[in-house]
């Protein structure tokens, strides 16, 4: 039991404390440190359930850790004596004593799979999939203890030759221990290229010149990727497809929505950034989808997103989102050819495994 | 680009607007190629490639040129290097077209990740349970959205509000959603303390709003674990 004391505040001031009904005190060496944020919550919200209390103000008191409440029942301020009055006194001060008494962390059953985080509806998402225990013997095959800090696997030396070569033209004698430093940090050339600016200037040896050349040759490439889809169909060559967006958005950090606008004959008209999002779910508009499908007169499209975490697996969500795209779109005789699921050097065709709606 | 400032050339007026004139065009394009490289032009990204050769010169002539020799951007990368030979090119032009079209091959390529997969909680005793350099004191364990390991990032020990805002800090970095926080205590064995419990609960409730789930808290210490959350 803490020991806790109730009632007035202490005289030098007094004028202030005597704007609250109760004062709560903490001993703070009976609980140790006693984070004011889930205290006060946890307080706030028991008192406000109190019928006949309403909160004005909950601060901390006098003490270095102590709760004071203003009291409000229903009525006039002459109403606040009498037997009710103390009652109602007497139960917020208990109430806030038992709530901050239980500040239970989260309840955690120790037991089978860890929970994945949820996606949210509405939205392309990643699928929050069950323990797979294949892959887990697999990974027990291998190597049953793998602790954090066990070194990474080396980045491929033909990497560090290709990072040097790019870097050369920018940092003529330092490249080698500059693309050294990138290698340590992203695992990959294609890591590398791929990084943001933020990400890049935090390493040792790359200046504001060494970042824009990479994210130029970056640019440069992805752009050499999509020119092997605009001379044709689109969808007459799902490799070339799936390579211009895996350079695209494999390695993208959040999810992103994007629609290839395809003309009547199934060539590119446009390819545009649709909506980005978070690391595991990205907005999806069917309408925004239609309309600016209308706008750029396109017969159909092809939806892409990408799951930040390598697997293209579609979740239920992603299923839903396109039988309502495409449901929305044949209203205007709009066709959804296909919707790509990019992940890590792989990618999902609906088309491909028989999902289009 | 080369990383030497460009020499003084022949004394200009000082134009009426800074942001205008010859001088600072590479870094005004350097701007635009940070900001949004998708809204550059097929040119501006070969005029940009030539600036890795030739200091200090306008380019963008040249790269029109090219791309109106070849057609287009692709064909430009692709074109053998006797046929980019020329005067306006510098020497070591083809290597880098050479080397874009490498680099498109690479992106397509998957990456190798070597994550540690805490998907149930054996996975999760193997991996604390394992010997390893884990320093004393608070660290956040930050998962991806498979629970796979991205990092483990110390926390300062001030209090709730610090360690919280700490974790929370390296898990946006990270693009983590979910984690374990980690108490690593060596020389005793592990104990559930109110302060843990504390953390735990504030770091929960403040972690859910950016859509992390800190899964538990976990003491580690002698070989042994102890999970700070209410179990069964």
């Amino acid at each position: 039991m803490w020991p806790w004391r109730r009632g007035p505040a202490p005289a030098p001031r007094a004028s202030a404390a005597a704007a609250f009904d109760a004062v709560i005190d903490l001993a703070p060496a009976a609980i140790g440190a006693l984070p004011a944020g889930p205290a006060m919550a946890a307080a706030t919200h028991a008192i406000r359930a109190i019928p006949g209390a309403a909160m004005v103000r909950v601060r901390l008191g006098d003490g270095p850790d102590a709760i004071a409440v203003r009291l409000f029942p229903p009525g006039r301020a002459e109403q606040r004596t009498g037997e009710r009055w103390s009652a109602l006194h007497g139960t917020v001060a208990a109430t806030a004593l038992a709530a901050l008494q239980t500040i239970e962390p989260p309840h955690v059953a120790r037991r089978g799979p860890i929970p994945l985080p949820q996606p949210v509806s509405g939205a392309f998402a990643e699928a929050p999939q069950p323990f797979d225990p294949l892959a887990e013997l697999a990974a027990l095959a291998q190597s049953v203890r793998t602790p954090a800090d066990r070194p990474r696997p080396a980045p491929d030396p033909a990497d560090a030759v290709m990072l040097g070569r790019l870097l050369s033209f920018v940092l003529p004698e330092a490249e080698h221990a500059a693309a050294a430093a990138a290698l340590r940090r992203f695992g990959s050339y294609a890591a590398t290229l791929a990084a943001t600016d933020r990400e890049l200037r935090q390493v040792p040896g790359l200046g504001p010149h060494s970042v824009a050349a990479i994210k130029l040759v970056h640019e440069a490439a992805i752009r050499l990727a999509r020119a092997g889809v605009t001379g044709q169909p689109v969808l007459d060559d799902p490799a070339r497809l799936s390579d211009y967006l895996l350079a695209a958005l494999a390695r993208a950090r959040v999810e992103q929505f994007r629609i290839l606008f395809l003309d009547a004959s199934g060539m590119l008209r446009a390819d545009e950034v649709q909506a980005t999002g978070t690391v595991n779910h990205t907005p999806v508009y069917p309408r925004e989808v239609i309309r600016r499908a209308l706008e750029l007169g396109a017969a159909a499209v092809v939806l892409v997103h990408n799951h930040p975490s390598g697997d293209p697996t579609p979740s239920p969500e992603d299923l839903t989102m396109t039988a309502e795209i495409t449901r929305a779109a044949a209203a205007l005789g709009i066709a959804v050819r296909d919707h790509v699921i990019v992940g890590n050097g792989r990618t999902l065709s609906f088309r491909e495994a028989g999902l289009l709606p | 680009m080369p990383t030497q400032d460009a020499q003084p050339g022949p004394a200009f007026p000082s134009p009426a607007f800074a942001s205008t004139g010859p001088h600072g065009h590479r870094a005004r394009m350097r701007t635009r190629l940070a900001a949004a490289p998708a809204a550059l032009a097929d040119y501006e990204i070969i005029e940009m490639l030539l600036f890795l050769g030739i200091p200090r010169r306008d380019t963008k002539p040249a790269a029109k040129a090219l791309i109106n020799r070849f057609g287009s951007l692709a064909a430009t990368f692709a074109a053998p290097p006797g046929a980019l030979a020329g005067a306006v090119t510098p020497p070591r032009i083809a290597e880098l077209f050479a080397l874009v079209v490498e680099s498109a091959t690479v992106l397509a390529r998957a990456e190798q990740h070597e994550r540690v997969a805490l998907c149930d909680w054996d996975a999760l005793d193997r991996f604390l349970t394992a010997p390893s350099r884990r320093p004393v004191g608070l660290s956040a364990l930050l998962l991806n959205n498979r629970n796979q390991l991205l990092a483990e990032c110390p926390l300062p020990d001030d209090g709730p509000a610090d360690a919280t805002r700490v974790f929370l800090r390296h898990a946006l970095e990270r693009h983590a959603t979910a984690a374990f926080l980690l108490r690593n205590t060596p020389a005793a064995t592990p104990a559930v303390t109110r302060a843990d419990q504390m953390l735990l609960a504030h770091a929960h409730r403040a972690a859910a709003a950016l859509s992390v789930l800190v899964h538990d808290m976990v003491v580690t210490g002698q070989g042994d674990w102890i999970g700070v959350g209410r179990h069964d």
